[in-house]
């Protein structure tokens, strides 16, 4: 929806003309109000204006930037069509009510993220994404999700609670979002503007074929070129030579790379993770299990209370539920008087 | 690897970003459930993940990809902390509206 | 403990005092206000202690002490002689160019004003110890006049304004302190605070002119000063306004604390303190600050050809003003308290017309003549339960154990009087007769003017005398009279204590004035003067010999008639023939209410000066306090309370309400910073 719909005559440094900035706050404001109409409230019936609002000006915008000027800046289609299922995605994630239906929408935003990435040569992160994301973080929602549920009428069992059926002061959030992201993107063009159109010179392809000795191997075995007894002693990446070494006299000797080896993004991540940043590698190892420690401390159930309360985890008991956190219940009215009920 | 990106396509990537993330953030304002507010911060992660990987892919380095790492490491960190919040505080009063966790207020 | 560092200072100048000075000599005067500060913390003591000490150790500790200054001061005056010394006790204020250290210094004039200070204050002491027996304040009476005898040491020591001025502010302390010190009556602790106030006026006049003789003259000390003021003067050039207004600042100090028009009424109603305090601070010493300012700071004065006019004329006024107040009073402690201011007046009159030894002459005399006369007061007032009432007082004279009383009230009537050979005789009519020797603007009217005087005081004075102790048999006892008693009131004579010091003083009234004869000009005691900073040395040929041609023997002369006619009208109508002062009082009936009333000027002051500053007060608490001061701190509250309003909502407990602001002020930063950059 704000996917903004700007015609992308933009200079050649990246920085946004007058007209672009215009369309741009004319974007924001657009789907401001789009998302306004979408936004839960009871009995909400303006929702199709601003879905037609917001998807047609995400659509258009999409479409345009695709035709514009700027469509031979190195981004295919797919890039448009996972941009739009992304942001359509988010929208839907933000504007359903129901909690299930927002994780759902939400693992479409995070396989249009992937497909992203898979544009940008980033396939490891993509399916790393899809794996952590997809796969782990939002089951464990949808795991929370079910057992937080509150318990539905049995006679209206798709009764809305209050608060997931209305937004919370809709107007006054939009607003300060769609501000903050045209300063946000204010700010961005501005420091992309004063950035070169191209990087400079990356290093050579595959200079990292010098440290995987051992991938380097594998592929001579496959070929004939590498003798038994022998084992790879140094790569040139440059000049694509591999130094052979062994206990035969005419060791050492140059062979040449096999063509089709290549560094991949798997290869290069793995190396720069462990090569550049093995103590903060550790570090997120010991941040994971933090996590599970305090995720287990914080979440296990009281022993006193076991053989009664493993129904009211479920929530359809809200008595019983009040119950588990001690002898007292008026003490669940504060949340550190009912901490100390519960260690009691 | 391929071509590194120009600054005009990293112009669309950091576009989409910044959009997912206000989007993002418009809806842990808005939405008064506990989950969907921490599923909107996971989306605000996504959208700070795209702008990673695509100035990684602009500079034609993996750095932003390894950098990704660690927030995916933060996030499923962050999101076993919070649902375990959750749970807790749900088994305390059996609602998710944030509202009604406002004892804390000064 | 005493630094001494007596520094040669040479005031050969000014004092035409060639006499080298000795370096000892001055280590004995740190010694004087140290015994009655040690008298007096261990009396506070012991009033802190018990309300009531039942022995009396207090009036011991403070007689002991005031004994031993007493002794230093003799000891002191004999080594100094007519030479002078400078002791630094210890460096007090050193600022900038301020140098103002607990330094003293000593000449013959200090001298003598120390043993007019310790002499008079032991012996008021002595009284005291049995006047004061059985009050409820015992021990903290003595504690007050041991600290005011150490402040008034201090003042009369010091070598720089600054030090004087914190023994002027010592004295007005104990002043307010003792005269407050039956502080259950309504009427003392008016005139306490009265005292105080007025006297507040006349200091800030001390305090400007220190302050501008320190921005003048680079220096609070005296030396300095005087050595600066005697450059101008022999250089002949213009004097600045500013030094010129020195003289007149100090002059509104000492007429403050010397109790000169207009400031003269604190004096009056400060008789409601105990008597030994008026005896000793309201007519003896305090009251006689303002003199000795000016007679130290003579060189000062001489520096405006205006300031010793004025000094003159505002003596002579307050002296025939106040004395016809006291001729139509009734309580004879107030006649002596007009009286003093009087006499006051005449010492100022001295110092005018340039008798500087005639104004500390008639201090001195009049410290122990007027001492006396309260002290008699006192004696009776004690006597009789507080009776004051002169018209229910008569013929004490024949009462049993009244005969010392009255004979020392005699004499220091006839001092006071200015009889022939007493003391006040001499110094009397040593200013007087200097009025009409010197050239200055109106001397001559100021001769004259005194000399009426002098017949009115001798009129006032023998009224008291022929009323009170004279005349018919019969009294009426005062407020104080317990009930029990009845009809018969049997007045309690004066025990030995208060007898011995009358006598002690009524002999000092008599003989005292003999300082001053014999010798060459005006004997011992002008000798002395003519050694300090108070010398003035006449013009060569004044008129000073033959008998006619001599002023002071012809005005000898010429008071002594006054003074005796005054005494004929006073036995006139006061011991032969009552009725006739009725009827004269009758036939002058308006003007005698008037100065009954003491001339209405207590009311004029109330009218002009106290309602104007009054009504002015009011004003200012309504519109500066309530409205702008209250309102301003009212805002003060309700500023933060407005915002804290306009602000609380916003601290929630809501996660979302913290996030929305916090987007907000990301986007406004991130904004301002686009804008700025």
């Amino acid at each position: 929806m704000a996917a903004p719909g700007r015609s992308h005559v933009s200079c050649p440094d990246g920085a946004p003309t007058m007209v672009e900035m215009s369309i741009i706050y004319a974007a924001c404001v657009a789907g401001a109000i789009g998302l306004l109409f979408l936004l839960p409230r009871r009995g909400n019936r303006w929702w199709p204006i601003g879905a037609v609002l917001g998807g047609g000006a995400l659509g258009a915008g999409l479409l345009a930037l695709a035709r514009g000027p700027s469509a031979g800046a190195g981004v295919d289609v797919f890039f448009y069509l996972l941009a739009f299922l992304a942001v359509g995605g988010a929208v839907r994630m933000i504007t359903h009510p129901r909690p299930v239906y927002a994780a759902l929408y939400f693992i479409l935003v995070v396989v249009a993220t992937a497909g992203l990435f898979v544009q940008l040569a980033a396939e490891f992160m993509a399916f790393a994404l899809i794996i952590v994301y997809a796969g782990a973080i939002l089951i464990t929602y949808l795991f929370v999700i079910m057992l937080a549920q509150e318990a539905p009428d049995d006679r209206h069992p798709n009764t809305l609670t209050e608060y997931d059926a209305t937004a919370r002061e809709p107007v006054a959030s939009t607003i300060v979002g769609f501000v903050l992201l045209a300063a946000l993107l204010g700010m961005m063009y501005r420091g992309t503007g004063a950035m070169p159109a191209h990087a400079q010179a990356h290093a050579p392809a595959d200079v990292e074929l010098a440290v995987l000795l051992g991938k380097v191997e594998s592929a001579l075995r496959k070929t004939d070129l590498m003798r038994r007894g022998e084992r790879v002693g140094s790569v040139d990446a440059a000049q694509r030579t591999a130094t052979l070494i062994s206990t035969s006299p005419e060791s050492p000797r140059l062979v040449p790379l096999p063509a089709d080896l290549h560094v991949d993004n798997v290869d290069s991540v793995g190396v720069s993770l462990l090569n550049e940043f093995p103590v903060s590698l550790e570090v997120a190892g010991a941040i994971l299990m933090l996590a599970m420690v305090g995720a287990v401390v914080l979440a296990r159930k009281e022993r006193l209370d076991a053989p009664h309360d493993s129904q009211s985890l479920i929530g359809n008991a809200p008595h019983d539920s009040q119950s588990l956190i001690g002898n007292a219940p008026h003490d669940s009215q504060s949340l550190i008087v009912g901490v100390g009920g519960e260690r009691s | 690897m391929t071509e590194p990106l120009s600054i005009l396509a990293l112009n669309h990537y950091l576009l989409l970003s910044a959009v997912l993330f206000v989007i993002g953030f418009i809806g842990f304002l808005t939405r008064r459930n506990l989950i969907i507010m921490f599923l909107c911060t996971e989306l605000m992660f996504q959208a700070a993940a795209i702008a990673m990987i695509a100035f990684g892919a602009y500079h034609g380095n993996v750095q932003g990809q390894v950098f990704l790492i660690f927030i995916l490491t933060v996030a499923a960190a962050e999101a076993a902390l919070a649902l375990a919040l959750v749970v807790m505080l749900f088994r305390r009063r059996p609602s998710l509206d944030a509202e009604k966790w406002s004892e804390l207020k000064g | 403990m005493l630094n001494t560092l007596a520094a040669n200072f040479d005031l050969a100048r000014l004092s035409l005092a060639p006499e080298t000075t000795a370096i000892e000599i001055g280590a004995w005067a740190g010694w004087i206000p140290l015994f009655p500060l040690l008298a007096a913390m261990a009396c506070g003591w012991m009033a802190l202690r018990s309300g009531r000490p039942a022995a009396r150790w207090p009036a011991l500790l403070c007689i002991a002490g005031l004994a031993l200054a007493f002794l230093v001061s003799v000891s002191l005056a004999i080594t100094v002689g007519h030479g002078n010394a400078q002791v630094t006790i210890f460096e007090w204020i050193r600022f900038e160019r301020l140098r103002a250290d607990f330094a003293f210094f000593v000449d013959p004039l200090t001298s003598i004003m120390l043993l007019v200070v310790t002499g008079i204050g032991t012996l008021v002491a002595i009284y005291a110890s049995e006047y004061m027996r059985g009050d409820q304040g015992y021990a903290r009476f003595f504690a007050f006049v041991s600290l005011f005898i150490v402040a008034m040491t201090t003042l009369v020591l010091a070598d720089n304004l600054i030090l004087m001025y914190l023994g002027w502010e010592g004295v007005g302390l104990c002043s307010y302190l003792l005269i407050g010190f039956y502080y259950e009556k309504p009427a003392a602790v008016a005139a306490a605070k009265k005292a105080f106030i007025v006297n507040r006026i006349g200091d800030l006049g001390f305090a400007l002119g220190i302050c501008l003789a320190y921005l003048q003259f680079g220096s609070v000390e005296f030396a300095a000063i005087f050595e600066q003021v005697e450059a101008l003067r022999t250089s002949g050039a213009e004097i600045p306004t500013a030094i010129e207004a020195i003289p007149f600042l100090l002059m509104l100090g000492a007429f403050g604390k010397s109790a000169q028009l207009p400031l003269y009424v604190w004096l009056p109603d400060a008789m409601e303190g105990p008597t030994p305090v008026s005896a000793l601070i309201h007519a003896a010493t305090m009251v006689t600050a303002g003199v000795y300012l000016i007679a130290r700071a003579l060189p000062l004065f001489l520096i405006s050809e205006y300031a010793l006019p004025t000094v003159a004329w505002v003596g002579c006024l307050t002296a025939i003003f106040s004395a016809t107040i006291g001729m139509a009073q009734y309580d004879i402690k107030r006649i002596f308290a007009y009286s003093t201011v009087s006499q006051l007046g005449y010492m100022f009159m001295g110092l005018g017309v340039l008798s500087s030894v005639g104004a500390t002459f008639h201090l001195f005399t009049h410290a122990f003549f007027k001492a006396a006369l309260f002290l008699g007061c006192g004696a009776v007032m004690h006597g009789f339960a507080g009776q004051l009432d002169l018209r229910r007082l008569s013929g004490l004279s024949r009462v049993h154990g009244w005969q010392v009383v009255t004979g020392s009230m005699l004499v220091a009537c006839l001092a006071l009087a200015g009889f022939p050979l007493t003391s006040g005789f001499f110094s009397k009519d040593m200013i007087l007769a200097e009025a009409f020797v010197t050239d200055g603007p109106g001397y001559r009217a100021i001769g004259w003017i005194g000399l009426f005087t002098a017949g009115l005081t001798a009129y006032y004075t023998f009224r008291v005398f022929f009323r009170v102790f004279l005349g018919p048999v019969h009294y009426a006892p005062g407020e104080e009279q317990h009930g029990g008693h009845g009809d018969h009131f049997h007045p309690h004579a004066p025990g030995p204590a208060i007898n011995v010091v009358l006598i002690v003083l009524g002999l000092g009234a008599i003989f005292a004035g003999w300082a001053a004869v014999g010798g060459g000009h005006h004997g011992w005691f002008g000798s002395m003067i003519h050694h300090s900073t108070a010398a003035y040395e006449a013009p060569a040929g004044a008129a000073h010999g033959g008998f006619f041609s001599n002023p002071h023997q012809w005005m000898m002369l010429a008071s002594s008639v006054v003074g005796l006619l005054g005494i004929g009208a006073a036995a006139y109508l006061h011991l032969y023939n009552r009725a006739a002062a009725e009827r004269l009082r009758r036939s002058i009936l308006p003007v005698a209410r008037l100065a009954e009333n003491k001339w209405c000027v207590d009311e004029g002051y109330d009218l002009l000066i106290r309602r104007p500053l009054r009504f002015i007060g009011h004003v200012c608490y309504a519109l500066g306090d309530t409205l702008i001061i209250n309102g301003l701190v009212a805002l003060g509250g309700a500023v933060p309370r407005l915002i804290g309003a306009a602000v609380r909502p916003m601290q929630s407990g809501r996660l979302q309400g913290y996030g929305l602001g916090m987007a907000g002020g990301l986007a406004t930063i991130i904004i301002i910073v686009w804008v700025m950059l």
